[in-house]
């Protein structure tokens, strides 16, 4: 009898993992970064926009997917641009998730380092949160499509329960005005707000996996809706809880927001840990999602097998992980990979699903 | 550009560490792949030994020649009587009952077979073979008929009375077994409130006659089986045919068959040999001595096995929330019945991770408890000398030992220890300053949690999980504690029980599931079985 | 045989390494000494120059004192501990404590920053507060003051048995009872201030016997993040009628026909500013409402409960509080030029192009504006007495 995985994953399961995907880093960060480039108080409506434009840009990905079923990008990019363009792409596109993975390692070892873990060495936070990590990802897409599905639910609920309690000190004064300085502050933090919802690349993975591949923009469209309901949440209680310029002035300002207030009287006075626990779980799904991607896409490009990859990619990932020298220089590298990002998913999907509709109409 | 590369280029300590990780876990994951190749059973043996079974001296039909050979059989069974005699009157015929002491009734033995036998007519010349005129003659309900000497033996040892007539080329098998009579007392490690105070017993037929007894259903399917290459048993097989997936059933059979085992004394062999993954700290059976579980498993879709000599009866495929609930939510109303369900999800949270985020909260992150607790527990921890970790130890183990010793002691004396060990040991403890009374209550309500849950051996896997999330605390804190839970989150996804995902309900949002997860809806609400089973006739019928 | 030898000496050495080199930042929290509260001061012995500029002194919570079963036998001792080091730089100081203590203070539980008028008139207070909101255990909860007084004077008590810093925190919760108190002053709430060179008030607290009082405020200017000047209690007591940022609280006056008095206790107030630009000049409309009861009455005229009275008593009120809100915002105007009363929100708000001009010296531009006040005040009920 087959125990084993089909290897199939359903709409919602892929839902799931586009969401747990695109929440990452950026809750703790974007309402700062977010801040610093609008400068006003608008800075929700620049995450709306971003979202909708992560939507766009994922759709092409989706359409694309979707006119080869069964197969990955990295599988049918050959066939799309040709063997050395589809396997230069391709393998840029390897190396990219690599290096968001081990960004979010970075990360992720940062925040525990600075608030959980003061005097741990980062390596020894980044190897045992790998080794978990390494875990889960060789099993295949459909542990980890399972796995999303429990923290989730986590992430949900205890992100309303903290940001429910985070309302005492909200100010709705903080927002306004909305537009008072006119639309071009919205314009310049667009490009921050869009690489927050850096994720809907992995449907050039996932998609090949999915029971109904035809539903891959409604993945897309309902994975970053739900992600975007969570920045929103974020950057309005964090601006709303802080203040714009107190949103600024903080390195990890969601954090700070709910350092802020206290409840007597409970067991647990202060909810950060709560946060740090689900922030570290998605990050944690980031991780391996990444990890998978990069892993599958090399094995389908070079027609080997998934988990030597797997196990190839791990010390590579910790060194770039453990290369930026400090927290800016980490920061930096997100912003690389934001502008890599761009390219990449942005313009290389819509130039390959323009290729792809000439080929077959040559046919 | 040149020299930022250079200046990022990492030192060597750090590629030591990245080989570490890449090398490690591809370590982990070698050994376990042995491991478990070794644990498990092997797939491709099996199946062939059955026909080797067949083999054995065929009875010639000659009486001197095959009683010599049965006697020469029986030679070492002390315990094997052989009873020679003369059919009826003045037949001549002659005839033995081989039989063994103790297993076959020696009442059936006089009153059924020898008393008609040696009364009755038997004529050569009447109608019909003499085998049938001796069967038309015994009062008998179960009869046979066996042409093997070997197997007529096993028959023998199992309770059989053999009869070897003259004339007649077979051995008759006669059922006389002897019941060993025990009450169906309600199982003490599964005690119920509300509820039929049955239990199983050791005895196959009257297990099976209980569950029988649910209610008429022609489609309940029992199927009997023998297990053990030594001593073989009897086990059967049960589920209800146009329900349970027939896939199931078949690798339920096929695992079953493959079994090679010396003897098979108890039920948990049988668990141990056609589970999944034997690494896992998980059982993946459900052993019950409760009929109303095995039933309602049934009902679901499930498959029960029954193994004759043991009370306890199996059943797959299992899933984690099966553990933990429990046939009296479903007899009490709803509403109660949900809270008590919530509440053995919350003691399950509770016995598993309390005593690691205490360490965690006092020996790492001081900061995320309130201040006037840290103030208490600033107090109350002046003298112990010991790391939290050092003193949930000791406190953890000490219970452990007081609940192993408890098992051991004769019932009289088991509350007294624990009086003796939970109280005054507890309290000498903090007079003591070795550990901290703060720590004490949070054992004892783990210890409280971990009774709450209703199977024993689910319990046990969460003690064993709770000393390695300490551990885990002990190393990284909260983080750890966060690594620990997302492991065995990670484990629980790859688990399956007899291809039904282990974590069930919790993962791929079966939501039409859920009403019999977290919390019990309404019976009328539950209309449709458990999808992940894939029942053939997904909907309840009333 | 040899796989098994071979995985057990594996897991063995992954186990000891574990061991060895784990529990890196385990620190048992009865090894640590939580500190409570911290008070800057100036440092004003001769030889300032070489010992450095600050008296830090912080409060940190004793062991023994805080043991729950001390039931038989009160200690008489106090559960905490002052510690005063030198330094011409906050942490610098603190760290100094080490030398004097054998558990190292952790700042997670710090509830009050006191910060002396004296040094706050020299020094920013961004400077000052800079540690606390850089510190990664320090949370942005922790509440702020000034002390007109010596600031380390707050943190010892005649009581032995209450905790100063504690006592500090609890006594801003009393905000429903009296309208004298600002609305807390958190340590993030002022990075974001500090950020925006927004001004701020701080609440003053003094020790007064022995025992703590908070009385009145410190104005810090947006700019220059010093200390401008102090406000009296009734003075607070305008900033919170002109914000409308009190919870509840009482107000009396004297009425002029008996020349008794009358209180007025407030059920709820609520202020809206409006703002005004015409060119550069800046206007701005305060209008206070408040819903409240008469809880005593001493002038107690016969036609106590009729609507005209009670119309009276309310007319009587509003001027009181048209006077106060009046006085402080003249008194901020003229001599701290500081806008802690938010005015420059409602500029951002509702004039958002103008404010972009305005905001590079907005409390010189503030200290011109015009500024209306309105009060209305509806007196719903008169307590539990019909006269």
């Amino acid at each position: 009898m087959n125990t084993g995985s089909n290897n199939q994953i359903s709409t919602r399961q892929a839902i799931v993992i586009l969401i747990n995907y695109i929440l990452a880093a950026g809750i703790l960060t974007l309402p700062r970064t977010s801040a610093e480039k609008v400068g006003t108080t608008d800075v929700w409506l620049a995450v709306l926009i971003g979202g909708a434009i992560a939507i766009a840009a994922g759709s092409v990905m989706a359409r694309l997917s979707d006119r080869y079923p069964g197969r990955t990008f990295f599988q049918y990019s050959t066939v799309v641009a040709g063997k050395w363009v589809g396997g230069i792409v391709s393998l840029a596109m390897i190396v990219y998730f690599i290096w968001i993975s081990a960004f979010e390692v970075r990360t992720m070892a940062e925040v525990t380092s600075f608030f959980l873990l003061e005097g741990t060495p980062n390596w020894a936070i980044v190897i045992a949160f790998m080794w978990v990590g390494i875990y889960l990802v060789v099993g295949g897409i459909d542990p980890i499509a399972r796995l999303f599905e429990i923290v989730l639910p986590i992430t949900i609920i205890i992100f309303v329960l903290v940001t429910l309690l985070s309302m005492r000190i909200f100010e709705f004064q903080r927002l306004r005005p909305v537009l008072g300085l006119g639309f071009v502050p919205v314009l310049e933090g667009i490009k921050t707000t869009t690489l927050a919802f850096l994720g809907p690349e992995i449907l050039l993975v996932i998609t090949a996996f999915m029971k109904r591949p035809g539903a891959a923009i409604k993945v897309v469209v309902g994975g970053v809706a739900i992600a975007a309901a969570f920045y929103l949440a974020t950057v309005i209680l964090v601006i709303g809880g802080l203040s714009l310029d107190g949103a600024r002035a903080s390195t990890w300002p969601t954090i700070d927001l709910i350092r802020s207030f206290e409840l007597q009287g409970l067991l647990l006075e202060r909810f950060d840990s709560l946060l740090l626990t689900i922030w570290i779980m998605q990050i944690f799904s980031t991780f391996t999602i990444t990890l998978y991607a990069a892993a599958k896409g090399a094995s389908d490009l070079f027609k080997r097998g998934f988990k030597p990859f797997v196990y190839c990619f791990l010390p590579i990932i910790f060194l770039c992980a453990m290369m930026p020298k400090n927290i800016n220089e980490t920061f930096q590298m997100g912003d690389i990979i934001g502008n890599v990002a761009l390219y990449l998913f942005g313009v290389v999907p819509l130039l390959f699903l323009g290729l792809s509709f000439m080929r077959r109409r040559r046919r | 550009m040149l020299r930022w590369i250079i200046a990022h280029i990492p030192s060597g300590y750090l590629f030591l560490q990245a080989a570490a990780v890449g090398l490690v876990p591809y370590g982990v994951s070698r050994v376990t792949a042995k491991v478990n190749a070794m644990a498990m059973f092997n797939p491709t043996m099996g199946e062939s030994r059955f026909p080797e079974d067949e083999a054995g001296d065929p009875l010639t039909g000659k009486f001197d020649e095959d009683l010599a050979v049965f006697e020469q059989w029986i030679e070492n069974y002390d315990d094997v009587g052989i009873r020679h005699f003369e059919l009826g009157g003045d037949s001549g015929i002659r005839a033995v009952v081989i039989y063994a002491e103790g297993l076959s009734d020696r009442n059936v033995i006089h009153r059924q077979i020898l008393q008609a036998l040696m009364g009755g007519e038997f004529d050569v010349r009447s109608t019909g073979t003499l085998s049938e005129q001796v069967l038309r003659q015994l009062p008998v309900l179960k009869t046979k008929e066996c042409g093997n000497i070997r197997q007529a033996i096993g028959q023998v040892l199992e309770g059989w009375a053999a009869l070897i007539v003259d004339g007649v080329p077979e051995a008759i098998m006669l059922g006389a077994f002897k019941g060993v009579p025990r009450q169906m007392d309600e199982p003490e490690s599964e005690g119920l409130i509300r509820g039929a105070r049955v239990g199983f017993n050791e005895n196959l037929h009257d297990n099976t006659a209980i569950l029988r007894r649910f209610g008429e259903n022609q489609s309940l399917f029992i199927q009997k089986m023998k297990v053990g290459r030594r001593a073989k048993r009897n086990m059967a097989i049960v589920y209800i045919e146009d329900v349970a997936d027939p896939k199931i059933v078949e690798e339920v059979k096929s695992r079953i068959r493959r079994i090679d085992l010396d003897s098979v004394p108890e039920s948990g062999y049988i668990e141990q040999m056609i589970e999944d993954s034997s690494l896992s700290p998980f059982p993946q059976i459900q052993s019950t001595e409760r009929p109303d579980r095995v039933f309602g498993a049934l009902m679901e879709g499930r498959v029960a096995i029954l193994l004759a000599g043991t009370p306890f009866a199996l059943i797959v495929p299992a899933t984690l929330s099966m553990f933990l609930q429990s046939p009296e939510d479903y007899f009490e109303r709803w509403l109660p019945g949900t809270m008590f369900r919530l509440l053995r999800f919350f003691a399950l949270t509770v016995s598993l991770l309390a005593p690691s985020l205490y360490i965690s909260f006092i020996s790492f992150h001081p900061g995320l408890i309130p201040t006037k607790l840290a103030m208490s527990i600033i107090g109350s921890r002046v003298n112990v000398p010991f790391t939290a970790l050092v003193e949930a130890l000791i406190l953890e183990v000490s219970i452990e030992l007081l609940r192993e010793a408890g098992l051991r002691l004769p019932k009289p004396i088991g509350p007294a220890m624990g009086i003796v060990g939970g109280l005054v040991i507890g309290e000498a403890a903090v007079q003591a300053g070795i550990v901290s009374p703060i720590l004490v209550i949070v054992i004892a309500v783990t210890a409280i949690s971990s009774f709450a849950i209703p199977h024993y051996n689910i319990g046990l896997s969460f003690r064993m999980l709770r000393f390695v999330s300490m551990f885990c605390a002990g190393v990284f804190g909260l983080f750890g504690v966060i690594l620990f839970f997302l492991a065995l989150c990670i484990h629980l996804v790859n688990l399956r029980s007899f291809g039904v995902l282990y974590a069930g309900p919790l993962v791929s949002y079966p939501f039409k599931d859920w009403k019999d997860f977290l919390i019990r809806a309404p019976l009328a609400a539950m209309k449709r079985r458990p999808k992940i089973l894939k029942p053939k006739q997904p909907i309840r019928k009333g | 045989m040899k796989l098994c030898r071979r995985s057990a000496s594996l897991a063995l050495g992954l186990a000891a390494a574990l061991m060895l080199s784990g529990c890196w930042s385990s620190n048992e929290i009865d090894r640590l000494s939580v500190l409570t509260g911290v008070a800057l001061d100036r440092n004003e012995s001769e030889n300032a120059a070489s010992e450095g500029r600050l008296a830090v002194t912080i409060q940190i919570l004793t062991a023994g004192a805080s043991e729950p079963n001390s039931s038989q036998g009160k200690s008489t001792a106090k559960p905490y501990v002052n510690l005063i080091a030198t330094g011409n730089s906050v942490f610098e100081a603190i760290r100094e404590m080490s030398l004097r203590t054998d558990k190292p203070p952790i700042g997670h539980h710090l509830k009050a920053i006191v910060v002396s008028a004296d040094l706050a008139k020299r020094n920013s207070l961004e400077h000052l507060l800079d540690f606390f909101m850089r510190d990664n255990d320090i949370r942005p909860g922790s509440l702020v003051f000034v002390s007109s007084g010596q600031a380390n004077r707050v943190f010892e008590l005649k009581r032995g048995e209450e905790i100063p810093s504690f006592h500090m925190a609890g006594i801003t919760e009393n905000r429903y009872r009296t309208s004298k108190i600002l609305p807390p002053t958190t340590l993030g709430k002022i990075k974001g201030d500090v950020k925006a060179d927004a001004s701020l008030l701080l609440p003053n607290i003094i020790a007064q016997d022995g025992k703590l009082r908070l009385s009145g405020a410190g104005v810090i200017r947006g700019k220059t993040k010093k200390l401008v000047g102090l406000l009296s209690e009734e003075e607070v007591l305008g900033v919170v009628w002109a914000t409308g940022s009190g919870k509840g609280g009482v107000l009396s006056t004297i009425d002029p026909s008996t020349r008794r008095p009358v209180v007025y206790e407030v059920d709820s107030m609520n202020s809206a500013i409006r703002s005004f630009v015409s060119g550069d000049r800046v206007s701005f409309s305060v209008s206070i409402r408040s819903i409240g009861r008469i809880m005593e009455n001493w002038s107690k005229p016969d036609e106590s409960s009729e609507q005209r009275f009670l119309d009276r008593q309310a007319r009587l009120f509003e001027r009181k509080i048209s006077d106060l809100v009046e006085r402080t915002i003249e008194k901020l105007q003229r001599d701290c030029k500081a806008d802690v009363l938010g005015f420059r929100d409602r500029l951002r708000i509702e004039h958002p192009r103008d404010w972009e001009r305005f905001k590079s010296n907005w409390d010189e531009r503030f200290a011109q504006a015009d500024i209306k006040v309105d009060v209305r005040i509806r007196i719903e009920d008169y307590g539990l007495v019909v006269e």
